[in-house]
């Protein structure tokens, strides 16, 4: 079992290995159990270390039933195909051994016990022109092809990814990090309409228009005497204008309408 | 300074040099050979130190494999069983009865539960009398004969 060679973007022997993964950064890799962590300087990448890693870790996985199988104690099984996969990341010569506790860029935890996988790296992403560097935990089960991409910090799943799409080129370096900044902004964004639900007491209408090809979040926002509409800028609740008297009562009849299909429901 | 366990466990290869002893302790080492099978061979060490010990494996290692091994227990009441620990093959050399092995503990638990010291004679070697410009298998012959 070779980890490194398997991996989509990994370089044949020689030369070609330093300038494909000069840029692949550093990372620690934990095996449950196992007394110290492999280290790579130059590999450590989401984009270059999960797939092979997830590969090594399956087969390892594997093995622990195969050798129950054959009589080996759970345990042992556990221990021995540990070891197994520490030797084959340690046959690339970009992996090294070094103590535990030391922090790096990006870590992966293999829990052949558990049969899970964990990564912990740093993603960075435009949208919008909101330029955005933020730590996610990626997650799964060795058997399974589901992986729960996590905030740490918030302790919530951003978004659930299939193998299939983990394995894709640059997966996590484009379209995660995208994925992930997309996801976060629209969180922020319903929080804050429940945040202006909640200090509000009139109706409200939420809308997200396209306007000259950008998206703009829209509120119609009834006035106290409950008469008129104020049409609110939602990026900055800035009110922009007043509804048109004549559009008031077909906007009446429309929650109207709404509030009957929930009053039935 | 002595350098701490963390320290000795993570040693590079080139720095590793300590007292050895000619101790023929039996082991059992254990692992998973290239086809992907566990084995577990029973075998005697040619010597040992603190962090390392060299044996003939009947089967082939290789360098950077790791290896779980574990010291019998002595016969007799109150003889404790003791608990497999990893070592990494820092030297793996075909010889006319299979491979000699040179191997370094990866944790600090004892690997032979005795103070080697007060049962047999050094044979030599420590930090400061490590040869300079030696390449890693010169190195490693303090876990070998």
């Amino acid at each position: 079992m070779s980890v490194v060679a398997s991996g989509p973007k990994s370089a044949p022997a020689g030369g070609t290995r330093t300038e494909k993964s000069a840029g692949g950064g550093a990372a620690g890799v934990e095996i449950a159990g196992f007394p110290q962590i492999l280290f790579t300087r130059t590999f450590g990448d989401p984009d270059m270390l999960f797939v092979p890693l997830l590969d090594a870790a399956r087969e390892s996985f594997n093995t622990i039933e195969r050798l129950c199988e054959r009589g080996e104690k759970k345990e042992s099984a556990v221990l021995l195909s540990g070891m197994q996969l520490a030797s084959s990341l340690l046959r690339d010569s970009s992996f090294s051994l070094v103590a535990r506790g030391l922090a790096h860029d990006n870590g992966y935890t293999v829990d052949l016990e558990q049969g899970t996988l964990l990564a912990q790296t740093r993603l960075f992403a435009v949208v919008s022109r909101r330029t955005s560097f933020f730590r996610v935990e990626i997650t799964g089960k060795l058997n399974e092809n589901l992986f729960s991409v996590r905030n740490p910090v918030q302790n919530t799943v951003i978004m659930q990814v299939e193998e299939e799409r983990l394995r894709q080129p640059n997966f996590f370096s484009a379209t995660l990090a995208q994925e992930c900044l997309r996801t976060q902004m629209e969180q922020e964004r319903l929080s804050r309409i429940e945040e202006s639900i909640g200090a509000q007491s009139s109706q409200e209408i939420h809308l997200v228009l396209t306007v000259a090809g950008a998206r703009v979040p829209l509120i119609l926002r009834q006035s106290e005497e409950g008469r008129s509409w104020d049409i609110v800028d939602g990026r900055g609740q800035e009110r922009i204008a007043t509804l048109a008297p004549e559009f008031e009562s077909p906007l009446g009849s429309v929650i109207q309408s709404i509030k009957e299909r929930f009053e039935q429901k | 300074m002595k350098p701490t366990d963390a320290q000795m466990a993570t040693l590079h290869k080139k720095e590793r040099r300590e007292e050895r002893f000619a101790l023929p302790f039996e082991i059992e080492v254990a692992g998973i050979d290239g086809e992907g099978e566990a084995f577990h061979i029973k075998v005697e060490t040619k010597n040992v130190s603190l962090w390392g010990c060299g044996f003939v494996s009947p089967i082939e290692l290789r360098k950077d494999d790791i290896v779980a091994i574990h010291v019998a227990a002595p016969e007799g009441p109150g003889a404790m069983e003791r608990p497999p620990i990893r070592f990494q093959v820092v030297r793996a050399e075909r010889d006319e009865r299979g491979w000699a092995i040179g191997a370094w503990k990866m944790e600090s638990d004892d690997a032979w539960g005795i103070e080697l010291g007060k049962i047999a004679q050094p044979q030599g070697g420590d930090s400061t009398q490590r040869k300079g410009g030696a390449d890693e298998n010169e190195m490693d012959e303090s876990e070998d004969e």
